[in-house]
Parts: structure tokens; sequence; C-alpha cells
């Protein structure tokens, strides 16, 4: 871990809306080179639509997203990737059709272009051990496996940060040490992230920082033991 | 000024026909959110119908619509259930009932010109008596008023249908959410079919009529029907059965127009006012969005 | 590399083998044009349909584009035949580009807006207004320019440079990030892949094959009407094709058009309706039984189609 290390991603007082419903009501987040920052907050708070934000999926309506010193506000996805952002889906969304080594030859031929590009796709999907299932159609992989598929085409891009939305959701006690452990793993080389999780347990296996939301802004930034004796923090999660 | 009045008030009247033109297929969108592209064979079949029943048996034309509807509810069913549950379970139902009901208007245009060959048929304008009738000193033809309350009722009927009877309820739930319809126990296949059935039914009451607002029918006038009953409900709205009387109006009048001022542009209006709408305000003038990306 | 290539090459090879040695042993080649003029537009078709999931019922307005840019440029402009056909091409690149807009309709209406915009670019070209240019509802005679055989060489050439294109799709990157933007378009453009600009570059190179084919058609039939190249037969045709053969392949589109377009000849021309309702009835069994085309059949036991 490296918290001393220079900005990578600094959002600003980021909207988002849907009609009358301000989704992201002036989010911001920033997150240094390599640093692991939980995202947490209950249904609605507003997480995954500031990934898809972030990410270009969504075209945002004020606020500034600067990444590695250059604005990548209101981008399209396939730029923001190119500069070194990618990330994963609550429900994975392979391209069913294709093969795995096809799913993640993609992100290294467009999203990282460079590199010996055979080598990156093998890289990736032995980090996310489903090399054994490469010329598998992906449609005919379990949902965990998408998941896996997902974050094995992100890294081919050979990103500086990673959106990691819900992980863990649906999965076992096993596969969630496993994939703590992986998602560490890809830490030390040099890949910022933020994980989105509904609860604190599956954070605190990667990280001490966490940021909490609700209702489309922040609530807290700080450690997760101050966050579990933050009054506000609590009765967002207990409700009353 | 003559003009001008006779315009508008000529473009209200084919707009409220335009609007019944349209009002099959709408219906059938909003409930099984599939487009009937076979719409315009399905109007064409009407105006044969009604051509036929005409010819043959000297029936006006009113007495052809409770004849239509009937024949067109007993294709209908076995139609829907030969066809439909199996798309809505492929893994694109939206464009493979597009290419199938493609093929569907392909096999009644082939027929209809095996039975009757690939002529123009009409039924004379003064079938409804020859006398006129005044609108602000303007002179219409009776046939106009007739098709115009035709379609008027049609409305009414959907209207009455969907907010004052209990299966008309059902069909709005289903319209909103099919997923959730079916959790709440409602048949929706049953439902659908009969939307189906009505959506049908109107296409051909649209057709029996068409001889008095767009002239002769013939075998393949089918698809360009279909463009312009889509232009028109997407105009009024996808999916909102009533509002496609909005989109037949202005339609109707648009049309008036271009054919009272610039008629050799007019033929080219439906097809421009269609990539107009789609492209700038997808969502009708009050609606859904049916833009992607 | 180029390995993976051997395959669709050896089904082009033979199809040019096939179409050079014909003539001197079949006589009618009318026939054997507009076979050709079909498997071309198959494979055009092919390109936007098969890898990116736009079905363009109003494809003939590329055709009409072609066969009317052709035409003006050589009874206008005097400018030969052959870089007229060419001209044909550029000229439904042209309207593509006018219509790339539509590109951000999805599934159903996309298909509905591109049949609107030939049907509108139909009513422009037989307007008599536009007589001057292009000679309104009339028609255009090239039979000053008329030449048989160089117009058949031309259309093979279209048709060798449309099989090319597909075949160069099928083993190559771009058209695996074309096959992504039919899957997800929001999944492509996260592996990198700019989705506007690969569809975009998909829908002109469809557009161009369907001009060149358009202005070698009307270079060989010398005398047509705004009616004949703008006729939704031509797309219909072509769409069933390529449904029947399966897309995505080089194969697929060539075997659907090889085998319908021969049953057309034998029993469509004289009463086009037999033919009408065969394909009809061949849309609703495809649609409900086999969607992914008779290549589909092959695929599923794992034979691979080049």
């Amino acid at each position: 871990m490296c918290p001393n290390g220079k900005h990578l991603l600094k959002v600003e007082g980021l909207v988002k809306k849907f009609g009358g419903f301000r989704a992201l009501n002036g989010v911001n987040i920033d997150v240094r080179e390599g640093q692991i920052v939980g995202l947490a907050g209950p249904n609605g708070s507003g997480k995954t639509t500031l990934i898809n934000v972030i990410s270009g999926v969504y075209r945002p309506d004020g606020g500034s997203v600067e990444f590695d010193g250059r604005s990548v506000y209101k981008l399209p996805s396939h730029k923001i990737v190119r500069m070194g952002i990618n990330r994963t889906f609550q429900v994975p969304k392979p391209l069913a059709g294709l093969t795995v080594w096809e799913n993640v030859k993609l992100g290294a031929v467009y999203g990282s272009r460079e590199g010996n590009r055979r080598e990156t796709v093998r890289q990736a999907l032995e980090i996310v051990q489903l090399h054994n299932m490469k010329d598998s159609v992906s449609a005919d992989l379990t949902f965990a496996q998408q998941k896996l598929l997902g974050l094995a085409t992100a890294l081919a891009t050979k990103p500086k940060m990673l959106l990691v939305d819900e992980i863990a959701a649906g999965l076992s006690h096993q596969e969630l040490l496993w994939i703590a452990e992986m998602l560490l793993r890809i830490q030390k080389t040099g890949v910022a992230m933020i994980v989105v999780e509904h609860h604190l347990g599956f954070i605190d296996t990667l990280t001490s920082d966490v940021v909490v939301m609700n209702a489309g802004a922040n609530l807290f930034r700080g450690s997760i033991q101050e966050a579990a004796q933050n009054d506000e923090v609590v009765e967002v999660f207990l409700g009353r | 000024m003559n003009l001008f009045a006779y315009t508008i008030i000529a473009g209200i009247m084919y707009g409220v026909f335009f609007g019944l033109v349209g009002l099959g297929l709408n219906i059938i969108f909003g409930v099984m959110r599939m487009i009937n592209l076979a719409h315009g064979d399905v109007i064409m079949l009407g105006s044969f119908l009604a051509y036929w029943l005409y010819e043959l048996l000297g029936f006006n034309p009113l007495l052809v619509v409770p004849v239509a509807v009937a024949v067109f509810f007993l294709v209908g069913f076995p139609l829907y259930y030969a066809l439909v549950p199996r798309l809505l379970r492929s893994k694109d139902p939206e464009m493979l009932s597009f290419i199938l009901f493609f093929g569907v208007s392909q096999v009644i245009e082939a027929v209809i010109i095996f039975a009757f060959g690939n002529n123009q048929r009409s039924i004379p304008f003064n079938v409804f008596g020859s006398a006129g009738f005044d609108i602000f000193g303007q002179r219409f033809p009776i046939a106009w008023l007739v098709t115009t309350l035709v379609a008027l009722a049609a409305f009414g009927f959907i209207y009455w249908y969907l907010q004052h009877t209990r299966m008309g309820y059902a069909t709005r739930a289903v319209m909103a959410n099919r997923d959730e319809a079916m959790i709440s126990g409602i048949d929706v296949n049953r439902i659908s079919a009969v939307v189906f059935c009505m959506g049908l039914a109107l296409a051909s009451i649209a057709g029996i009529f068409s001889f008095f607002i767009i002239g002769a029918s013939y075998p393949s006038m089918g698809p360009e029907l279909t463009t312009v009953s889509f232009a028109i409900i997407v105009l009024g709205s996808l999916g909102n059965p009533l509002g496609t009387i909005l989109g037949g109006l202005i339609y109707g009048v648009a049309i008036m127009f271009m054919q009272s001022y610039f008629s050799s542009w007019a033929n080219i209006l439906p097809y421009v006012l269609l990539i107009a709408v789609m492209l700038f305000k997808p969502e009708g003038l009050i609606g859904k969005a049916a833009r992607s990306a | 590399m180029l390995r993976r290539y051997f395959p669709s090459l050896g089904v082009i090879l033979a199809i040019v083998a096939i179409l050079l040695c014909l003539p001197h042993f079949y006589s009618n080649q009318s026939f054997l044009f507009n076979m050709m003029l079909y498997l071309a537009l198959a494979e055009g078709l092919n390109i936007i349909y098969g890898f990116t999931g736009y079905l363009p019922f109003g494809y003939v307005g590329f055709f009409g584009a072609g066969a009317y840019g052709a035409a003006i440029a050589i009874t206008l402009l005097h400018i030969s035949p052959f870089f007229g056909v060419i001209i044909g091409g550029i000229a439904a690149v042209l309207i593509g580009i006018i219509l790339i807009p539509l590109l951000r309709l999805s599934g159903a209406y996309f298909a509905i807006a591109n049949l609107a915009a030939s049907q509108a670019l139909y009513f422009v070209v037989a307007n008599p207004s536009l007589e001057k240019i292009t000679q309104g509802p009339y028609g255009i005679d090239l039979s000053s320019v008329y030449n048989a055989d160089a117009s058949y060489y031309t259309m093979l050439g279209v048709l060798v440079f449309a099989m090319l294109l597909v075949a160069y799709m099928r083993n190559s990157n771009f058209g695996l990030s074309l096959l992504a933007i039919k899957e997800d378009q929001v999944t492509a453009s996260l592996a990198g892949v700019n989705v506007v600009k690969a569809r975009s570059i998909a829908w002109m190179l469809s557009a161009f094959v369907a001009g060149l084919s358009g202005a070698a058609f009307g270079w060989y039939t010398a005398v047509f009407y705004p009616s004949t190249v703008f006729s939704l037969d031509v797309s219909v045709f072509t769409i069933v094709f390529v449904l029947f053969g399966g897309i995505g392949t080089v194969a697929g589109p060539l075997v659907g058009t090889l085998i319908l377009y021969s049953m057309y000849n034998f029993i469509g021309i004289s009463t086009p309706q037999y033919f009408q309702l065969f394909y009809g009835l061949l849309i609703i069994v495809l649609v409900l039984f086999l969607p992914d085309g008779v290549a589909s059949i092959l695929q599923k036991g794992k034979v691979y189609v080049p």
C-alpha cells in the first residue's frame, strides 16, 4: 500500500439526474495511486451510479472527474478505458456469443493497445483462473465465472484504476476469501481500486479506507473503525 | 382562404381516419412490444373483404364492420397461439417477431394476388348517398363524414375498453409491465391474444373505409401502409393507443397541406416525418423512448 | 497469422472459378449476372446485419443511389462507365453518411427508419421536378455505353471485393469488435472499442458494396427506372437470402443466395407470387425453427463454416 502516493482520481461535485431525480447530488471522492478505497452505503445511495458515471456508461450532469491529471468528464467509455480506468458489473455482461478468450482479447486489442496481446490475455486469464476455460463460449459459464471474465477483460485493458461493483454479491464465503486475495494481488501490481460493497465486512478484508454514501452524496470518509462508531453511518445502515 | 379552411377541415377528418389506421398497430405494440409488420396487409385484407361483400352481396361498408371483427377474431386467436408465445420465449423477440410478421405480410400479399389478381379495386364514393354536407361553408362528401365517425367510434370503444372494463384494466397492467402483470395473476397470454385480435380487427376496419380516403386498394399496398402507420404511432407515442389519434391528426393535416400547396412532394412526407421524429423526439410527442445509445 | 484466412479464401476462389468458367458452358448471362448481383448484395448486407445486428430494411436505397450516382456521372459528366461504377459506390457511401444518425436507433426501429429513408430517397429521385438531373420517373438510358461483357466482369470484381471484405471481418479483430457491439454495446466500449466509429465504418462499407452493385446493375441493364432500382423487392430478396444461409460467415449468404435465387429463377420469374408465397412461408419457418439459418446446423455440430 502506498497511501501517500499522488492523486490518481479526483471527483468533485458530481451530479447525475434521471428526469427530476438527482441520483448523484454533488459527490466527492479521491483515490491515490495504488490505493483501495471501499465505497459503502445502503441500496439506492448512488454507489453504482457513481461507477457508471466515472466509467462513462452514463453521462454526468455537473461536477468534474479528473484522472491522472486529465479531465475524463463526459468522455465516451472507450476513451476513459484507454486512459486507464475500467470496471466490473454487479450483474456480469459478458459478450455471450464469444468465447472467453475472444472476450478478453478484445480488451487487450482495443483497450490497452500495447505490448504482446496474446501474453496480456493469458496473464489476465491466469489471474482470475479462467485459463483452462478459454475456449468455452461465455454464455455457458456460471454466474461467478462470468464475473471473473468481466474482471479479466478489464485487466486486459491494463487499467491503473479498477471500479469493482459488488463483486461479492451472490458468492460463497470460500469464493469471497479467494476474490479478496486476488484483488490484493492485483493491487500489488500498482492498480488502484474503488470497491463498491453493500456491507463493510468484505471491504474490511481489503482496506481500512472507506467512503460511505447516502442519498446521492458523501456521508463519511475515514477508517472502517471510525465508520462503525459514527452515528450517522450506523443510522443509514441499520435504519431507525 | 377558402383553400386554407378546406385544408384544415379535410385534414382533421383525414387525421381521425389515419389515427384509426395506426390504432391497431399501436395497441398490439403496447401490449406485446412487437411491431406487426403485416399491419398494412391486414388493412388491405379489410378493404378486399369490403370490396368483395359489396360486389357479391351489395353490403354497405358499415355492415362489413361486424363481419370483419368476427373474421379477425376467428383468425387472430389461432394465429396468436401458433406464433407469438414461441417468439416471446426466443432470445430476441423484438427483432424475430419483426422478421416473422414480415413473412406473414408476404404470404398475405401472395395469397390475395392468387385469389383476386394484382388489380386495383374500389367501392363507389356515393355508396352512402350522393349528398354532401357543409362545414364553415365548405362542402365535403358524406363518405368522409361516415369514415370520420366510424374512426371516432373505434377510439371511443378503445377508451371504454381500457378505462371501464375489467379486462381493459388488466390490459393496462400488461402494457405497464408484462412481468409484474404475470406475477399478479393476470393471464397475460389471453389478454395478449384478445388485444392481438383487436388490433387486427381495427386494422381491417380502417381498410374497409380506406377507399374513401386513400383511394383504390391493391394487393401490394401493405408495406407502404405499415410505414405510414408506424410514422403515425411514433408521432403519437409508441404503446399509448389513445395517443395515436394525435399522431393521426398531425399526419392528416400535414398531408392535406402538402397536397394543397406542394403536391409533388406530398408522398415523401410520411417518411421524413417518421425519421425526424425517431431521431429528434424518439419518445413521441407524449411517451416512452425507443432509442438505445 | 494469414493461415486463418485460408478457408474463407478457398470459398472465394471456388466461387470466382465457377463464375469465370460458367459463361463458356451456360449461355444465360443475364441469370449469371443477377446471381452475382445478389451474391454481392447478400455479402454487403451481411457486413452490417451479420456483424453488428442492424437490419437494413432500406438496403435498396444504397443500391438505387449507386445506380443513379453512376448513371448521372456517365450521362451528365461523361465519365467512363467503369469509373462511373466507383462513383456509384461513393454516392451510396454519401447517403450512408447522411443516415449514420439512424444507427442510434435499436432493433426494429432502425429497420423501419431505414426503410423510410430508402422510400424517401426513391420519391426524391423519381420526383418530376428533378427531371434535369435524374430524369424523374422517366428513367435512365445508358444504351450508348452498353457493354455486356465489361459490366459482367465489373460485377464479378464487385462480388470478389464484397467477399474479401466479409472474409476480413470473419477473421480480424475489427470483425470481432463488431460482433462485440452486436452482443452488448456497453461491454464492447468498456473493452475499449469505439462503438460509434466501428459501426459507422461497417455501415459505410455495407453501403459501398450495395452502391457498386447498383451501379454495375445499371450499366448492365442500360435502361432502368426509379421503381426498378428502388424496388423494395431488392431489400427483401437480399434479407431472405441472408437469413436463409446464415449470418456472420462468408459462406452462409453465398449458399443462401445460390439456392434461393436459383429457385426464384425456376419458379418465380413468370409468376412472382409463387416465390413470394414460398419465401414468406420460409421466413416464418426460419424464425420459428432455425433463426440462425442453415449454416447454424453445421455450426451446432462444431463444423467450422468459413
